[in-house]
């Protein structure tokens, strides 16, 4: 028999039946789970897969697969009858006929190479044992579906037929139906395979036949010949609805009776000549009937765990790989789509090629956003055909983690997540092959024994929880378990021994680091290779073959706690969104999916900004340092007659000033608008800037593959053509990364980890503020947590009256203060604008003019209190080499009008509204003085009262003294004698204060400290000092009390 | 005429023109029935002059290919044309008896 590819009858059977079995494997394992409590329609729907590849199988004569599914469908039968409980054994077993099935599909061509007669008997054993008595002989029995001239077309058993009466779509109606293969097929423009696929949604399908001896012999040939084809089935339909729907007329559907000795009827009226019968076979025909099953043999259950030598008839299928399917099914609505798409695409062509000939180049504009705006749409419907949901992937790690549990004695429950994520399908084929390793990995490494796990305090059943979901346009795929993690200390001792790094570079590798090195190839922590994961393919592989697809895989363990393995994946493979920037004229293109952000340094900043450390050139962003390097110096641009000697400077730095390199450095990277553009990206975890000459544009780019000659190149990663026609090459964000960090950039990394805390514990004391100046030469400073709004206004909008001004402002009187009414200042400068500083006090608006505004900054304020003490300003702190005045806004109102602040004290007490707030009370706990001013001041604005204390124990004292008194604790975390945690502790050990709301407001961040926090039963963290979140939190405490933060 | 090559119990027939009606059921079933008369154990019908087939010559052929199954002996049908091919696909009778396409 031959088969070739281009047999589409052939291919959607192939297609169909993979189908079909793809999704038994899971309702199989759910079966399984259910145990006693059968779900009916889950059963129902494995049985009508295998049944519709039996069918088709028949057909198409491929009888191991026919003949597998059968013995599987019986089984099935019995489990939906409740008659067999679906064991694991059982189950076991017919997953592992599933995969045979699957492994058959795959390779039509060669079944006779496979020896499927073991699992045929493992299974009629395992049917025959679990049916009663009666039963048993039913599967013997042979029935020969008989035509009149005594030919027998069928041999079915009897049991099959009972179960097919019994089945979904089946019914006491059994059918023989005879199409004509060349009147009622080929000439309706139908196939055999058609009709059986149609029949089988319908109806019980038993079996079919393509009966070519009906044509005889040459010798007894007559020219009235039909070439029978037979379809047996049963079903509860009455012939009439039949014949409507396969086209054939009554005289073609034979009623088959069952007995010997019965007459069979015809169906129609008119009874016709060629009248089967359905009869148990002759004594004389027992011969000819299959070597019947030893049914004497007792055998309970006779599924045995080592069944024969099956293992070795089948090569077993790698069930985790996702095999490469030739063939994809696309929603019609999509191809509708693309239809009217190529539609509008023509359209566009001939506006064009008209445009172009008449020369009217105003219209080509037009078509030329038309033409941008379909290839966009086709582009878009052209993905979508190719995306699939991960679940596909996800979904064979049921079976995997099913079997790798039972081999390893393990308990195990997987948890998917965003199995409905899409992806491009290349890249959901790719990832199969290491996803499975690493779930292996997981599975074998990661998840301990039960009795391991008991004895480390955890459940007896580890977790593997396997999620994908969108993040900013790529997908992140994790592999979690909660087992042993990875003990870094074990990985260093391996990596010694191997002598891949030596113990001097080893102790310069944090824990991160040591665990990246399972990627290393060779390495693993295994105390053996066992037989599940480590089959050669080490982590190593996994990393490479996920690298191809443009994905990064990041690692992170803590020992005893679990292990998760992070892998990020572009959405799709052959358009990638860039930023294409150029270096001496060149144009390089960064992918999106690496891209940061874009940072412009302004040449006077740059020595600011711009350190070395080292030999290395990092800036400074947000506190963090970034390692720079040049795109010229990582391509190894020569630039003719480049006599800037700072270029050499900047790779060969010495123990110069810093800032004097700075300015190098600065002088080196400056393009002709004496502007550095840095271009922040990531590669994994780590994110270093491109210094680039300029960026262009953002654009789409299709992929070109570079040539087989610089496969090997880590610093582009392929080639696209520009809209231009130009070529641009990819940079490789992550190789090149590696390179940076292979030259010495570690020692970076481990700056940035000392600077992150030094700059954790400045940033404690870290305040923005709005630098404002008044007189001349004079800068003052507001807490910008104060400022409601900043108006600028003519100086004649100002009212004086009296002694006092004011402005109109919003429909009432703005009161405005000066800054030389009060503070011994210089005289404001004379300015056609000012500015008004609206703040709050109390429940009321004030404005403070200034002549100018400077900036904004965030600034460490170590606050001189003494040099300029004075009402109204909290101290002196020096700023941009500029001694600033910090400013006092409530003292200084309180100094201008204080009867306004009188009135207000004493509108707070009468007013009725505020009498519930007022009579709550807020302990505001800081060592700072400046800032313990400011909360205070902003707590007291919204009408509470307040307590203050410098530190922890002092706070204790406070709330001794007033112990009915304190409604809220808002403290710090940093303070001497006694810390935020200490005092929170106290408060909660104390049962008079346990019920206290405590928020802590600091800046004291990362997850380990609002870890710490909630432990010692800090009821929020806040992270900044937000006044609105402050006082939003504060009263949502204040109302709900404790409980209402869970 | 139909082109009959013999080589011990192989043969190979090639029909002269379509194989419709008349044609098939006189003079090729004749030839074929004396051909296989002879303990030909394969046979091969060279379609390459062949544009048609009817139902009749389908017949013809199943015909042979079932006397040739009794006697144990294999039939070929090669250079068959494209549309006929796709018939004898069709009729899944490509998986009953070796059928190849026209180069």
């Amino acid at each position: 028999m031959s088969i070739s590819a281009d047999d589409e009858t052939l291919q959607i059977f192939l297609d169909e039946s993979k189908e079909h079995l793809d999704g038994i494997e899971n309702d199989l394992l759910a079966i399984e789970s259910a145990g006693e409590n059968v779900d009916e329609d889950l059963v129902n729907k494995v049985f009508r897969a295998i049944h519709s590849v039996k069918g088709g199988a028949g057909f198409f004569a491929f009888n191991k697969i026919k003949d597998l599914a059968h013995a599987m469908e019986n089984l099935l039968g019995l489990i939906r009858k409740r008659e067999l409980a679906a064991t694991s054994e059982i189950i076991s077993l017919l997953l592992k006929n599933a995969d045979t099935l699957n492994l058959l599909l795959n390779n039509v061509e060669n079944q006779d190479s496979t020896d499927i007669s073991n699992s045929l008997t493992a299974l009629k054993n395992a049917l025959t044992g679990n049916l009663p008595q009666e039963k048993k002989q039913s599967v013997e029995k042979m029935l020969d579906v008989k035509l009149p001239d005594g030919r027998t077309i069928f041999q079915v058993s009897e049991f099959e037929i009972e179960e097919a009466k019994r089945a979904e779509n089946g019914g006491d109606n059994v059918f023989l139906l005879t199409f004509d293969l060349i009147k009622d097929i080929q000439r309706k423009d139908k196939t055999p395979y058609h009709i059986i696929s149609e029949l089988i949604q319908l109806t019980a399908f038993v079996e079919s036949k393509l009966d070519l001896e009906a044509v005889g012999m040459l010798d007894s040939f007559s020219e009235n010949i039909t070439i029978p084809f037979y379809i047996l089935l049963t079903t509860n339909m009455e012939a009439g609805l039949i014949e409507d729907f396969v086209e054939i007329e009554n005289s073609q559907i034979s009623i088959i009776t069952i007995g010997s000795g019965k007459e069979a009827k015809a169906a129609g009226p008119g009874p016709k000549a060629s009248q089967p019968e359905l009869t148990p076979p002759l004594t004389a025909d027992t011969a000819s009937t299959p070597e019947p099953v030893q049914t004497s043999e007792p055998e309970p259950a006779p599924v045995e765990k080592n069944n024969s030598g099956e293992e070795a008839d089948l090569p077993t299928s790698p069930s985790g790989a996702v095999h490469t399917e030739s063939s994809i099914r696309v929603n019609v609505k999509v191809i509708d789509q693309l239809m009217t798409l190529a539609g509008e695409l023509v359209l566009a062509r001939n506006q064009l090629v008209q445009n172009v000939a008449s020369g009217s180049l105003n219209d080509v504009e037009k078509v030329s956003q038309r033409l941008d705006i379909v290839t966009t749409e086709v582009q878009d419907a052209i993905m979508s055909t190719r995306m699939q949901s991960i679940g596909i992937v996800f979904g064979k790690f049921h079976r995997i983690v099913r079997d790798l549990a039972r081999n390893l004695g393990k308990k195990i429950d997987l948890i998917l997540e965003g199995e409905d994520v899409d992806l491009d399908k290349t890249i959901i084929e790719a990832i199969g092959d290491p996803m499975t390793h690493l779930v292996r990995n997981a599975a074998d490494h990661g998840l301990e024994r039960p009795q391991e796990r008991r004895e480390a305090g955890k459940s007896e059943t580890g977790t593997l929880r396997l999620t994908a979901a969108h993040k900013a346009g790529q997908v992140v795929i994790e592999i979690a378990d909660n087992g042993a993690g990875i003990d870094p200390i074990k990985l260093r001792d391996k990596a010694l021994a191997m002598g891949i790094y030596t113990a001097a570079q080893l102790d310069e590798m944090n824990d991160q680091a040591l665990t990246r090195l399972i990627f290393h190839p060779g390495l693993s922590t295994a105390a053996e290779v066992t037989d599940v994961s480590g089959r050669g393919v080490g982590m190593d592989v996994v990393l490479s073959n996920l690298s191809k697809l443009g994905g990064v895989v990041d690692v992170d363990s803590v020992k005893g706690r679990g292990t998760t393995v992070r892998i990020t994946l572009p959405l799709t493979l052959a358009i990638i969104p860039s930023l294409l920037v150029s270096e001496q004229g060149e144009q390089f293109a960064i992918p999106q999916i690496n891209l940061v952000e874009m940072v412009r340094i302004a040449a006077r900043d740059f020595k600011n900004k711009v350190e070395m450390i080292g030999d290395a050139a990092v800036m400074r962003l947000r506190g963090e340092l970034l390692p720079l390097v040049r795109v010229r110096d990582v391509l190894n641009m020569k630039i003719p007659n480049y006599n800037d000697s700072a270029a050499e400077n900047l790779s060969k730095t010495e123990d110069e000033d810093k800032h004097e390199t700075g300015r190098q450095a600065a002088g080196c990277c400056e393009t002709v608008d004496n502007a550095v553009n840095i271009a922040v990206v990531a590669a994994g975890d780590f994110h270093y800037g491109l210094v680039v000459e300029s960026l262009l544009d953002s654009a789409e780019i299709v992929v070109k593959p570079l040539g087989n000659h610089l496969r090997e190149c880590r610093t582009y990663a392929g080639a696209t053509i520009l809209g231009d026609g130009h070529v641009a090459l990819i940079l490789d964000v992550v190789g090149i990364g590696q390179k940076i960090r292979s030259t010495g950039m570690e020692t970076v990394g481990k700056e940035r980890e000392a600077k992150r805390i030094t700059d954790m514990v400045d940033k404690e004391n870290e305040q923005s503020l709005l630098l404002v100046g008044n007189g001349p030469g004079e800068q003052f400073a507001v807490p910008l947590g104060l400022v409601e709004r900043i108006e600028k206004i003519h100086p004649s909008r100002i009212e004086n009256m009296g002694d006092r001004r004011a402005m109109q402002y919003r429909g009432g009187t703005l009161p405005l203060l000066a800054l030389e009414d009060n503070l011994n200042l210089l005289t404001k400068e004379e300015t056609e604008t000012y500015y008004v500083i609206v703040f709050r006090i109390r429940d009321r608006e004030a404005g403070l003019i200034v002549s100018r505004i400077h900036d904004i900054m965030d600034v460490s304020a170590t606050v001189d209190e003494v040099t300029y003490q004075q009402p109204g300003i909290f101290g002196s702190l020096i700023i941009n080499e500029t001694t600033t005045l910090l400013l006092d806004l409530h003292s200084i109102a309180a100094q201008n009008m204080a009867e306004y602040t009188h009135d207000e004290t004493e509108a707070l007490v009468a007013d009725t509204c505020n009498a519930e707030k007022g009579m709550q009370t807020v302990l505001v706990v800081e060592d700072s003085k400046f800032f313990l001013k400011q909360i205070q001041g902003f707590v007291e604005e919204a009408g509470y009262k307040s307590l203050t204390a410098i530190d922890g124990q002092d706070a204790l004292e406070v709330l001794e003294a007033h112990q009915d008194l304190v409604d809220l604790v808002l403290t710090d975390i940093e303070m001497p004698k006694m810390d935020g945690f200490g005092l929170t502790e106290r408060i909660r050990s104390d049962p008079r204060f346990k019920d206290l709301p405590v928020i802590a407001v600091t800046s004291v961040m990362g997850e380990e400290a609002e870890e710490r926090g909630r432990k010692a039963g800090i009821d929020e963290y806040m992270i900044k000092l937000d006044r609105e979140q402050i006082l939003d939190r504060c009263e949502h405490f204040l109302t709900q009390g404790r409980q209402a933060a869970y | 005429m139909n082109e009959i090559k013999r080589e011990g119990d192989r043969a190979v027939l090639k029909p002269g023109e379509d194989i419709v009606s008349a044609m098939a059921e006189k003079i090729l079933k004749s030839e074929l029935q004396e051909l296989l008369s002879q303990e030909i154990k394969e046979l091969e019908i060279d379609m390459s002059t062949v544009g048609m087939i009817d139902s009749i010559g389908l017949g013809v052929l199943i015909a042979t290919h079932n006397t040739l199954s009794k006697s144990g002996g294999k039939l070929k049908v090669s250079h068959v044309s494209e549309e006929i091919y796709d018939l004898f696909k069709t009729m899944s009778l490509d998986r009953h008896f070796d059928v190849q396409a026209a180069e």
